[in-house]
């Protein structure tokens, strides 16, 4: 355990700045900008994990091997949803009767 | 209609469609009789057999035929009888948005249920006066574990609740 101790003014900047974050994003989810609404959204998601990891958990100021075990983890998780995705963003070749369409308003949404 | 049954996929199709006619025959779902025995008729159709009398072979249908016979049934159950099946070979995987919702945010909620447990003991402990240096490790972890909890929610509340909404995917 890493004996750093963080002063509580940063802990409460990282609160306030993803405070600032979380309504970002949900304005920018008002703007209409298209394909790159996913993209804003997933940015910042991605800007405030990165706060949290290294403020609140510390990261920042651990050590390297405390790192590599991180990015280890983030790597693993990148081949599950590898692997997810490739069940989902095929799906659609398979082929579906169009008479069950028109019955169900669901049925013809993802595919 | 019928086209795209003509690809390697036709056999599937063919499969998805005949483990639904064998749903509907096996339980109605409120279907009309008649719709059921042609449902039965169609899922017998799909193999090939021997006519008893004439010992002439009858072939199955292919995927393409099926699709047309589908389709014919859907369009007169709806039609003239006003008829919904409830089940869908084009769903059988579900609703695919529904069922991904409430597996996250289900998942979330344990998690964050298990956090709150954690911290009623931390509590416990703490109004007892028996919270000492000896929890320092059990503070930090539980507070790594709280803050695996909030990332994983920075992320579900972007996909969930942002994104697919007004502007992207036409929303649902």
């Amino acid at each position: 355990m890493s004996e750093h101790i963080v002063p509580t003014k940063i802990y409460i900047g990282i609160f306030v700045a993803l405070l600032l974050l979380t309504a970002l994003t949900t304005g920018i989810a008002f703007v209409d900008l298209g394909a790159f609404n996913t993209v804003a959204a997933l940015a910042i998601a991605v800007v405030k994990m990165l706060l949290v990891v290294l403020f609140f958990m510390h990261v920042k100021y651990s050590s390297g091997l405390t790192k590599v075990f991180i990015l280890a983890g983030v790597l693993f998780f990148a081949i599950l949803v590898t692997l997810t995705l490739a069940d989902e963003l095929t799906r659609h070749w398979s082929p579906t009767p169009s008479g069950w369409g028109a019955l169900l308003p669901f049925s013809t949404r993802f595919y | 209609m019928g086209d795209h049954l003509d690809g390697p996929l036709g056999p599937w199709y063919k499969e998805r469609v005949r483990g639904q006619l064998a749903a509907i025959v096996a339980d109605a779902h409120g279907l009309s009789d008649e719709t059921v025995s042609e449902c039965r008729e169609l899922l017998h159709d799909m193999d090939g057999a021997i006519n008893e009398q004439t010992k002439e072979y009858r072939p199955a249908l292919s995927p393409v035929a099926v699709g047309d016979r589908v389709d014919k049934l859907l369009h007169e159950a709806e039609e003239k009888h006003h008829e919904s099946p409830p089940i869908s070979p084009a769903i059988d995987f579900g609703n695919m948005w529904a069922s991904c919702y409430f597996a996250m945010t289900g998942f979330h909620a344990l998690h964050v249920f298990g956090g709150l447990v954690i911290f009623g003991i931390i509590l416990l402990l703490a109004a007892r006066g028996r919270l000492g240096p000896r929890h320092a490790n059990m503070l930090e972890i539980t507070g790594l574990y709280w803050h695996f909890v909030d990332i994983v929610w920075i992320f579900l509340f972007p996909l969930l609740y942002l994104i697919g909404g007004r502007y992207i995917g036409g929303g649902h």
